[in-house]
């Protein structure tokens, strides 16, 4: 337990923005030096609010640089991963921390629009595994050499990325009912009920021998390729069993 | 005329058996819930009746309506649909040894011990077929950590009997103590109503053996917390890890039978320290030459008799009421500490005085000086068991240093050096694989 | 939500005779009463040891970015409730703390230290909920029950604030709300004075130093220092493993700049430690609010911003230290009123990544410890 406060008292201690200053003259003095080595080309180099200074970096060259900063400035922790619609390009956005040091970096990495894929950074820093998932997942960035690239927070079916500028609305979804009152018409149950749950087991990836209440809800899976015929590829032998006097 | 007071006996001793398990479960549970209300600075529940007290019938009630499900659950339904009945009726049976006085008892079997032991084990073949028959993961966890569990702590409990056992071959009448030769006294007795005797005998009033062998208390009660499966040893229906263990896919009924074996396992478990350790239905007001003498053989026997009832039942809830009380207090142990416990140390421990107290009663010197010395071996026992658990419960669960030898960890890593992080390629093969 | 390709595959292993004993897959949640809401586990156990973990999120994603998105700078403030659900108030001042960097003001005094105020008692609030559910997820259930006693007082209090006692909507851009009501003051020192006479200590005595609690947890999850920054982790995690990191000394804001803070570290690492440093932290909570209710200057509570806030093109990373870690908003702004991007950078989510390299070995009793060490918070997991 530290007892001893660290900082003295209100009087003494410096504002943060003289402080911000001399400190951040090293950082700055360091990267103008290096990075162009690095980069091949002059890099942009801003001072931003909260006392954290921001380059941009070339996609191709970001694994250098970050090995530079990690090994050669002491960034040991990455912050945050955030990417950007900027309409013309994608932004994949970096934020990184030297705890030894006391600064905050914010890279930035301007990627094409229409196929925005940016070197991971997972072999760096191991906080980039999640990261790097969330912004494939809402913003559509590839981080190549990701070990595990697979959507996070959404259905592993979902169609677009919401957080990019052009997606408007969700495809409608009509959810099974998330229940255990099955309708009197669905009562049937039996192979058809099996064959529903079995299909809905393979979906959820829960291995073959995973129980699956009927109440259990399905994500829309069923209720998408009922409706659209799209999103995911209909199983020829499964048909909602209310739905079998229909002829359909 | 000797018929029919056999045939009143036997009605009043079945009705007072079947109907006290029942109902103590009842009283128990709102008991606990008030209990552990007032320790927890809540109210428990209140809308029910004055206090709260038809919250316990109402939920029986509840518990009765409700839908059995099992039909979609098992893939072995008489196992699912057998195993609470399996787990019920041996907590049933055991009643019938209880000594709640000395004319209630159900059948003053000699061999009251012996049976009291070999019923309570049958249980764990009831957790064991829950957790089997319910098709359910956690299920089958939970009812494999109870086989270990109860298996385990069966030993440590009967041998923790074995010390008061020994105590009434001392104790037992003609046995003048101090001689060598075992023969010359009558042997000691396993029937729970002679135990009891033994300890209304000379040479004090009342030498309840937990005077004698408080470790022995200690000890059985500690096992009868684990074979009841309560806290801190309710690791087969732990909630935070496995949701309910074997009572995962029970409803209705089914479920309250288990419900109310556990609690009739509980009354038991209190029921045999009280008459094995604290003296069964003796206390003041029950003495059978003064009633007997003031009014006349049946009513002197009858009042008696209630006397002796009412202090077995208030020495039974005073156990019951820790039971609560530990709950409210510890938290849950891991299997494997578990399992250490009941073999590294409850077991030895228990051997140890079974040892020493076999030792002491050789002796040669005056019965009430075994006694004496034999007493205070085990309170010397007990005071070096929870003593000595402190140091050796400080052993870290992953076998490092106990944490009294344990230096301090490197020094802070403020500002780490500026270097790889060691561990992020492994990592990355860790996801890779 | 995308689940693991892994937990589909079946692992053999060869037993001394020849025998194959087949590993267990099981889905811990997501409805369980221990992992703290709607996370689920896909846990591959050789009996009771978890050879292999795989966290799915995603059950509470609300798309709390996208909202932001569309709402006024304003109204962003209320959707930030939800995030960390159980941190509100630290959770808005991050968000008002990155528009007010963006617009480059600066809050009154007073606000300032109505805000550190707030947040040191939402600090408690949740500290007191991650140590009563830790308490409940090794099994002791009387912690949880004098925790939630001791939060009921500030919650009352910020409902007496903002009129809402869990989602506060108390923060503006440029100050607070409201002033303190009447008696809130007299009231607040009561509650710090009935707490740390009787609720910390009745915590200490219940939980520290008992000995089952000191068996399960010492030694248990043990992480790193290096390991730790390697991940992000942030906030008490971090502090015990020993690196002592914390953005209200070493990046200060708003008034901690005047108030200074000790910071709590513990060498350990394991989980022991991490609850010790709450307490600890508690402690230090309950001394920063007494500072507070000394040194509280008079005048505005709140600047002149006008109704509809157009802060100029930019963008900006505000951080502050949230209960849980580095509570990070990386704002961007057009110029119009609504941001353009506003990403939150949750610590609950960073810390959750180390899961299955901790669990990894464990004992499956350890999963739900390790768990409740780590304190996340399903609603800024998933967002």
């Amino acid at each position: 337990m530290d007892l001893a406060p660290r900082l003295g008292t209100p009087a003494e201690q410096p504002s943060l923005l003289a402080f911000d200053r001399a400190h951040l003259a090293e950082l700055v003095d360091d990267l103008s030096q290096r990075l162009p080595e690095i980069v091949g080309h002059p890099v942009p180099i801003q001072r931003m609010g909260g006392g954290a200074v921001g380059i941009e970096v070339p996609a191709e060259s970001l694994p250098d640089v970050a090995r530079f900063l990690r090994d050669g400035l002491g960034f040991d922790m990455l912050t945050s991963v955030s990417g950007v619609d900027m309409l013309d390009h994608v932004d994949s956005i970096y934020h990184l921390r030297a705890l030894g040091r006391n600064w905050l970096l914010q890279i930035r990495v301007k990627l094409p629009a229409d196929k925005p894929e940016v070197p991971s950074l997972v072999g760096l820093w191991s906080s980039a595994n999640w990261l790097e998932r969330e912004e494939f997942d809402l913003v559509g960035i590839t981080y190549t050499g990701h070990p595990d690239l697979r959507r996070i927070m959404l259905d592993d079916e979902f169609q677009g990325h919401p957080l990019l500028k052009s997606f408007r609305s969700t495809p409608t979804v009509v959810h099974d009912p998330a229940t255990t009152q099955v309708p009197p018409d669905q009562a049937i149950a039996g192979e058809q009920q099996r064959r529903v749950e079995r299909v809905v087991g393979k979906r959820l990836g829960q291995g073959q021998e995973e129980r699956l209440h009927p109440g259990t809800p399905t994500f829309g899976n069923m209720a998408i390729f009922q409706q659209t015929g799209q999103g995911v590829e209909p199983d020829e032998t499964v048909s909602r069993p209310g739905e079998m006097g229909t002829g359909s | 005329m000797s018929v029919l007071f056999n045939v009143i006996h036997f009605i009043i001793v079945l009705a007072f058996s079947l109907f006290f398990l029942l109902n103590a479960a009842m009283v128990l549970v709102y008991l606990e819930r008030k209990v552990m209300a007032l320790m927890q600075d809540r109210v428990g529940p209140l809308h029910n009746g004055p206090q709260g007290i038809l919250q316990s019938p109402f939920d029986v009630a509840k518990l009765l309506l409700k839908e059995d499900i099992f039909r979609g659950v098992s893939k072995d339904p008489l196992i699912f649909q057998l195993a609470p009945v399996v787990f019920f009726a041996p907590v049933l049976t055991a009643f019938v040894v209880l000594p709640f006085s000395p004319y209630v008892t159900g059948g003053a079997l000699a061999t009251g011990v012996v049976y009291y032991v070999a019923m309570s084990s049958i249980d764990v073949i009831g957790v064991f077929m829950a957790g089997w028959g319910s098709n359910s993961k956690y299920a089958l966890i939970g009812g494999l950590r109870s086989a270990a569990q109860m298996i385990s702590y069966e030993l440590p409990l009967v041998l923790a009997l074995v010390g008061p056992v020994m105590l009434t071959s001392v104790l037992a009448p003609g046995c003048g103590g101090g001689h060598p030769n075992l023969g010359v006294c009558s042997v000691g007795s396993i029937s729970f109503t002679q135990i009891v005797a033994a300890q209304m005998r000379a040479p004090a009033p009342w030498l309840w053996f937990v005077i004698l062998q408080p470790l022995g208390l200690l000890i059985y009660y500690i096992c009868g917390l684990a074979e009841t499966n309560r806290s801190p040893f309710d690791l087969p229906e732990a909630e935070s890890e496995l949701v309910a263990g074997y009572l995962t896919e029970y409803s209705g009924m089914r479920w309250a039978m288990f419900f109310l074996g556990e609690y009739g396992n509980m009354t038991i478990v209190s029921a045999v320290a009280t008459a094995v350790f604290l003296g069964g239905w003796s206390g003041p007001g029950a003495a059978i030459e003064f009633w007997t003498g003031a009014l006349g053989s049946f009513w002197g026997q009858v009042i008696f008799n209630i006397f002796g009832v009412g202090w077995f039942i208030a020495k039974m809830f005073v156990l019951l009421i820790v039971f609560i009380w530990v709950r409210a207090t510890l938290p849950r142990l891991r299997a494997d500490q578990l399992m250490q416990y009941a073999w590294l140390i409850l077991m030895p421990l228990t051997l140890l005085n079974i040892l020493i107290t076999g030792a002491l009663l050789l002796l040669p010197v005056g019965q009430t000086a075994q006694l004496w010395i034999s007493g205070a071996a085990n309170w010397l026992l007990l005071l070096i068991f929870v003593f000595g658990l402190r140091r050796i419960t400080g052993v870290s669960p992953l076998g490092r240093l106990p944490r009294w030898m344990r230096k301090r960890a490197a020094s802070p890593s403020r500002g780490l050096a500026s270097g790889a992080p060691p561990r992020s390629e492994r990592a990355l093969a860790g996801q890779r694989s | 939500m995308a689940t693991d390709q892994t937990s589909e595959a079946r692992l053999y292993t060869e037993g001394p005779e020849g025998l194959r004993s087949e590993e267990m897959i099981l889905n811990m949640g997501p409805q369980h009463p221990s992992t703290h809401g709607v996370l689920r586990l896909v846990l591959t156990l050789e009996g009771e040891t978890v050879v292999h973990c795989t966290p799915v999120i995603g059950y509470l994603h609300r798309g709390i970015e996208k909202i932001l998105e569309n709402r006024p700078y304003m109204g962003g403030i209320r959707y930030m409730d939800n995030s960390d659900y159980l941190s509100p108030m630290l959770n808005e001042t991050a968000y008002a703390g990155a528009v007010e960097q963006l617009m480059g003001i600066e809050p009154p005094r007073r606000a300032q230290y109505i805000r550190l105020l707030c947040n040191e008692l939402q600090r408690i609030a949740s500290h007191l909920v991650a140590i009563g559910t830790y308490g409940l997820d090794l099994g002791a259930f009387t912690p949880i029950l004098y925790t939630f006693r001791d939060r009921e007082g500030i919650m009352d209090m910020f409902e007496a604030l903002g009129g809402s006692r869990f989602n506060v909507n108390y923060l503006r851009v440029g100050g607070v709300l409201h002033d303190f009501p009447a008696g809130w003051l007299q009231q607040c020192e009561q509650w710090l004075d009935r707490f740390e006479r009787m609720g910390l200590p009745e915590l200490e005595e219940l939980i520290t130093g008992n000995e089952i609690f000191d068996a399960r947890t010492q030694g248990v999850g043990y992480i790193d220092p290096r390991q730790a920054v390697a991940y992000g982790l942030t906030g008490p995690i971090l502090r015990a493993s020993g690196v002592s990191f914390d953005l209200r000394v070493d990046r200060p804001y708003m008034a901690y700049r005047e108030i200074p803070v000790n910071v709590q570290t513990r060498q350990e690492g394991d989980a022991f430690a991490r609850y010790r440093v709450r307490m600890n932290e508690m402690y230090e909570s309950v001394r920063l609010c007494r500072v507070v209710l000394d040194k509280l200057p008079g005048g505005a509570i709140s600047s002149r911003t006008p109704i509809a806030l157009r802060p100029p093109r930019g963008e900006t990373y505000f951080a502050l230290e949230s209960s849980k870690g580095e509570q990070g908003i990386y704002l961007i702004s057009d110029g119009s009123e609504y941001p353009y991007r506003a990403k939150i950078r949750g610590p609950s989510f960073v810390n959750l990544q180390i899961l299955p390299e901790l669990l990894r070995g464990y004992k499956m009793a350890d999963v739900v410890a390790i768990l409740g060490s780590i304190d996340v918070v399903l609603g800024e997991v998933d967002r």
